[in-house]
């Protein structure tokens, strides 16, 4: 979208408004929520009609903040823990070219580098390659965000030789940007291949899953070699050992970030890192299963989650403040049929965790067993603290719990909005219409929760 | 009771991370965060707040936080305090370190606080998250400013806000006074200032406590100063001294003060040391404006230029002052140049072209060229040129002495020069039409007495007329050049015409005429120059006649004898010379021609048988008695012919050229008659030409209100001079007397045409 802008509008760039520009930047980030309300802020009618001509959609792009991160592993080498740098001449004026660089991303990306770097770069701090420069800094591009930046044509075949030399599949059509549709395919398939990669690595590497090893005498805490070479820190979790890579740990959490770069003590050992002995940290909030899940969305930004510990990643992921792991959670959660754990400690969760999509679960499944729970302390419990929520702010009549409970219950009856009684909420009886058989047990439903509430002395 | 047993482990638990929380917190303090384990005091905080202790969790941290301020402000602010003195704003130079160093602690202290700010909210991050948005308070960083504002800056107990205000302004004043002060120390704590937020105003701190009173002491300060600077400093000294402080406040901004402060400082000191004092600095005796001027001190003007275009007034006053100044000037150049003469209007000319080019470099050099200054220079010019009545009468005759034959070593280039700035003054005349005829004459008698440079630089002189004026302004000088051009045609084809007659009917002598179309050029038509030519000339002339008329009928040729010259040779006793002289000088040489030697002629023969006018022949015969050469000798001696003067032919003159010119004595600036003479002349033109812009207009628009007439004809008109509105009533008067307007029946002030 934001080059079609840049082709055709006539205001691009010109027009230094604060509300286009923040288009722009919506454009550029494919924020697309941020777009659509700029159409409601759009300037003129002709402004807004040419945003509407182009088809988006309201999905904002889910990957773009994990983009956004390899984007800066990238371009800030030097501030994530690089542990690389590639010196290449240009063969034009000799300027010498310093790239850094991270070994976990080249190995998980270029089956080339990750030879390379168990063998002959194995202890290399500085290596000395002698290629195009600028060819091998889009490769660098390609190998980190799966794109590759705009390059003049007489780089072309160099870039491609590069890819060839590197074990790489990219093909000229796609050095070309034939047409924006095919780009935006591709750019798609390349984020996938990325993830892919990464997962492979993140599995192999980082975790260690046995599945994905094909030497079954990898030994539960000794590390090889090749291991140690390109993890920075080793942390614990119960019995298991991860290496890991503080690029990616510290750039994707801000809990990490303020772990290994703040002040403490885990930050101390930093700075007296040497190859041999990798600091080593305990870490006791969670256990290694949930553990090696979190590390998984870190390095690949999705995971797929056994239910049985669904709910220990949840709660896990609040703790670490990664939100999205946290949604992913609650999905994998509240896709059940029924609760793994005890619905009152769902709940609770829920509420305290402030996950909407678990909390309504749960009310859907107090619904469906609305009789039995009528009988439970822990449910009217839960009925009056619901009922102080609201007290809280203002004076009303509404307790959210029992009103998400009605909902749930309307529709499991099949009960139409028209025929409800707008004060009772009992359906009602009309002329000429008999009054089914499922809303008279709606009714009846209705009527014991009304007078459980009484004994709470609540009204609703 | 179940729930209390649990609220009361609960809160037995609370109790104990809380308490290894604060510990935690406060050995960041003592800046010992390496020895803390940041994962257990997060799961900590996290632990807290999960189990919705949130609320205890922050209000203690904010009661550690207070605790240590308080203990900070006590054990290093307070002792940091500068000595007695501070307490009042007035400097005191010696306390200058005890306030450096009660900033240095308080930078200190600030730092401490904000990296122990950082850490703490690393390990509560948790609580900023889930809490702190849940209940609408401060993130804990934000806290810790508000805390910082309120326990140590703004402190109830101790007056650290007086101190640390009466410090930096001190520190500044200290600045001001040329001492070296800790920028870096000064700058902390203004960057404290705005980086805490003042919780009535929203604005910051250093916007609420801080900007107004630096202001305000800012504006004392250079009052003071001004008023200092004024009576020790000349002009230029006290411009640069201001300069300098304009300078150092701006520095002063960048280094340690906010950005927004800059333009309300720098108006301070406009204020007090510009805007104040405009006039008195113009008009410093010995240094001021004027002086500068005078002695061109370029930097100082341009420095003055500079300084004072930052108030409103600056300019104008600088503009008006120096506006008048040139007006002065001017009217010294006129009274020093008020007599007549040559060489006095060149004087004036090359004066006020000295003047003009001097402030053409004062304009370019000092003032960045500025056109609003330019403007109100050349009105100063037009003013005092035009307050000289002879100035249309000078600048022409500047132009005729530099277009003239034979210029004392100076190449076309320079000339070409000196004409294109004699132009920018004949711009200012407002009387253009007189320096058009006085322009005309000079050119007639540059082309007639052959003495122009070039036809390139006269056409060039006319192209730039041209500009300036217009066609209009023009045709009668280049119908000048074309009746010189036609002259010489007709004069070689007479001259083949005459090859072919019988010798007797040729002239007796070489006769060369020029044939001038009256209306161009400068001459009397009805008062034709009497003359009596000699029978052999009276001849030529009549062979002449015919020729010419028989090619132009219906034409009428006016000899004029007063513009003409003659070859003559002269036999002296010692050798024959050739004399070059006036057609008038002619005729009185030939008198003498069958005279015995010792005869003489009286003056009223001379006059009585030649005819010539008496002016004239006053003139001419001066040049031959009176002057360098003597051709004849007159009785008795003196430098004026009067009547009964007895002439006598010189037959012992001798000199060393075979070829002699007599120069007729000419007064060339006109006398008091002639001007008047000119002057009336100018003024019939000016009716003509006022009439002719009222009926052009008339005729065009058919019917017209009085004051719109007069606006349009003086439109018109302006090019050529400013006519005077009665003058322009006249002329409607009178074109009404004649019937070319009339008034509009029941509206006197409006005119309609008669076709």
């Amino acid at each position: 979208m934001s080059t079609t802008l840049q082709a055709n509008s006539p205001l691009d760039g010109r027009d230094n408004k604060q509300n286009f520009q923040n288009l722009l930047q919506a454009c550029r980030a494919g924020d697309l929520e941020r777009v659509e309300s700029c159409l409601y802020g759009a300037l003129t009618e002709g402004i807004r009609e040419l945003l509407l001509s182009h088809e988006f959609t309201k999905a904002v792009d889910e990957t773009q903040p994990y983009r956004h991160f390899l984007g800066q592993l990238f371009e800030k080498p030097l501030e994530s823990f690089c542990d690389v740098v590639f010196k290449l001449v240009s063969n034009n004026n000799f300027e010498i070219f310093e790239f850094a660089a991270h070994r976990c991303i080249l190995c998980a990306r270029s089956k080339y580098f990750a030879k390379k770097f168990e063998t002959t770069w194995l202890t290399s701090k500085i290596i000395t390659i002698h290629r195009n420069p600028l060819c091998f800094r889009e490769i660098l591009r390609y190998l980190y965000t799966g794109e590759i930046g705009e390059i003049q044509e007489e780089y072309t075949m160099e870039i491609l030789a590069l890819c060839y030399e590197f074990d790489l599949d990219i093909s000229e059509e796609y050095l070309n940007k034939s047409s924006p549709k095919r780009a935006q395919e591709r750019e798609k398939s390349e984020i996938q291949r990325l993830q892919q990669d990464l997962e492979h690595f993140c599995k192999t590497r980082v975790i260690r899953d046995r599945r994905y090893s094909s030497e079954d005498q990898v030994a539960e805490n000794s590390l090889s070699a090749q291991e140690l070479a390109q993890a920075d820190l080793i942390i614990n979790v119960g019995n298991r050992t991860f290496p890991c890579h503080r690029a990616f740990l510290t750039r994707r959490s801000d809990y990490f970030k303020a772990m290994f770069t703040g002040s403490f003590s885990e930050s101390i050992f930093h700075h007296q890192q040497d190859n041999k002995n990798l600091p080593v940290f305990k870490l006791s909030g969670c256990t290694p299963e949930v553990f090696s899940l979190i590390l998984e969305f870190i390095y690949t930004d999705k995971c797929e989650i056994p239910p049985s510990i669904s709910y220990d990643v949840l709660v896990s992921a609040d703790m670490y403040l990664l939100d999205k792991l946290k949604s992913i959670a609650s999905i994998a959660l509240t896709n059940l049929k029924e609760p793994i754990k005890d619905i009152y400690t769902l709940m609770r969760t829920a509420l305290d965790l402030g996950v909407e999509r678990l909390e309504s679960w749960c009310s859907h499944w107090f619904a469906d067993h609305i009789n039995e729970v009528l009988e439970e302390p822990q449910f009217l419990e839960l009925v009056e603290e619901s009922a102080a929520s609201i007290k809280q702010r203002q004076e009303t009549d509404t307790i959210p719990l029992i009103d998400e409970i009605r909902y749930w219950l309307s529709k499991k009856y099949c009960v139409l909005e028209e025929d409800v009684d707008k004060k009772s909420g009992r359906v009602m009886e009309h002329e000429g219409e008999e009054i089914l058989l499922w809303e008279e047990e709606y009714n009846k439903i209705l009527e014991r929760i009304d007078q459980a509430l009484e004994k709470l002395k609540l009204d609703a | 009771m179940q729930r209390t047993r649990y609220q009361n482990a609960a809160d037995s638990q609370f109790n104990d991370n809380w308490e290894r929380l604060a510990q935690a917190i406060r050995e960041i303090h003592k800046k010992n965060a390496s020895i803390l384990s940041f994962e257990e005091l997060y799961r900590n905080a996290y632990n807290m707040v999960l189990h919705k202790n949130g609320d205890k969790l922050y209000e203690g941290v904010k009661k550690v936080i207070t605790q240590h301020l308080e203990d900070v402000a006590l054990a290093q602010v307070v002792p940091a305090f500068p000595l007695s003195g501070a307490s009042s704003s007035q400097a005191n130079p010696t306390n200058g370190a005890g306030g450096a160093n009660f900033l240095k602690v308080l930078k200190t202290v600030w730092e401490d606080h904000t990296t122990c700010m950082l850490m703490i909210r690393d390990i509560l991050m948790y609580m900023d998250r889930v809490y702190a948005k849940s209940a609408t308070v401060p993130l804990v960083y934000d806290l810790g400013l508000e805390l910082f504002r309120d326990t140590i800056v703004r402190s109830q107990k101790y007056p650290i806000q007086h101190h640390l205000l009466d410090v930096l302004l001190q520190q500044i004043l200290l600045e001001r006074e040329n001492e070296i002060i800790d920028r870096s120390s000064v700058k902390a704590s203004m960057d404290m200032l705005l980086e805490l937020v003042d919780a009535a105003t929203k604005g910051t701190v250093y916007d609420a406590d801080f900007e107004g009173r630096f202001l305000e002491t800012s504006a004392e300060y250079y009052r003071v100063e001004g008023q200092m600077l004024v009576s020790d400093c000349d002009a230029p000294e006290y411009m640069k001294k201001v300069e300098k402080r304009l300078n150092e406040e701006e520095q002063r901004v960048r280094h340690y003060l906010s950005q927004t402060t800059e333009q309300k400082i720098r108006n301070i000191v406009e204020e007090e040391l510009i805007s104040k004092h405009l006039k008195t600095v113009i008009d410093m005796e010995n240094s001021g404006l004027i002086p500068m001027l005078r002695n061109e001190k370029m930097d100082d003007l341009g420095r003055m230029y500079k300084l004072f275009g930052r108030v409103i007034k600056g300019h104008e006053e600088m503009k008006s002052a120096i506006s008048n100044h040139i007006r002065e000037l001017g009217k010294e150049i006129n009274e020093k140049n008020a007599q007549t003469g040559t060489s006095v209007a060149i004087r004036w000319v090359q004066d006020v072209l000295d003047l003009k080019d001097k402030f053409d470099k004062v304009q370019e050099q000092a003032l960045s060229s500025d056109k609003s200054f330019q403007t109100a220079f050349n009105e100063a010019f037009e003013h005092f040129i035009n307050k000289n009545p002879k100035s249309p009468e000078f600048i022409s005759l500047f132009i005729d002495e530099n277009l003239k034959k034979g210029l004392k070593g100076k190449t076309e280039e320079e000339v070409d020069n000196v004409l294109d700035k004699t132009i920018t003054l004949f711009r200012f005349i407002g009387e253009k039409d007189v320096f058009e005829r006085y322009y005309k004459q000079h050119l007639a008698k540059r082309l007639l007495l052959g003495r122009s440079v070039s036809d390139d630089a006269e056409r060039g002189m006319i192209g730039k007329l041209k500009i300036e004026c217009g066609y209009q302004f023009t045709t009668k000088l280049e119908g000048m050049f074309n009746d010189m051009r036609m002259s010489t045609e007709t004069m070689t084809e007479f001259k083949k015409d005459q090859q072919d007659k019988q010798p007797s009917e040729r002239p007796k002598l070489d006769i060369n005429v020029t044939v001038l179309t009256s209306t161009f050029w400068p001459m009397n038509l009805s008062a034709s120059p009497r003359c009596n030519f000699p029978a052999e000339i009276t001849k030529a002339c009549e062979i002449f006649q015919k020729f010419y008329l028989e090619r132009h009928s219906g034409r009428r040729l006016t000899w004029q004898s007063n513009m003409g010259n003659a070859d003559i040779r002269a036999n002296f006793n010692s050798r024959k010379h050739d004399l070059n002289v006036s057609t008038y000088q002619m005729v009185i040489l030939l008198m003498f021609n069958n005279l015995p030697a010792d005869e003489y002629l009286s003056y009223e023969i001379i006059k009585g048988e030649s005819d010539i006018p008496e002016q004239d022949l006053k003139r001419n015969l001066q040049s031959l008695a009176c002057a360098k050469y003597k051709i004849l000798l007159k009785e008795p001696k003196g430098k004026e012919i009067n009547a009964g003067d007895k002439f006598y032919f010189n037959a012992e003159f001798t000199a060393p050229l075979q070829r002699i010119k007599i120069q007729t004595v000419a007064s060339k600036v006109e006398t008091e008659g002639e001007r008047k003479d000119t002057r009336e002349k100018v003024e019939e033109a000016r009716k003509h030409q006022t009439e002719a812009a009222i009926v052009r207009t008339m005729k065009d628009r058919k019917t017209m209100e009085h004051n719109l007439l007069i606006a349009e004809v003086t439109r018109q008109l302006q090019q050529r001079f400013v006519p005077h509105p009665s003058m322009i009533k006249k002329r409607i008067e009178a074109l009404i007397e004649r019937e070319y307007l009339e008034r509009a029946p029941g509206n006197r002030r409006v005119y309609n045409y008669r076709a």
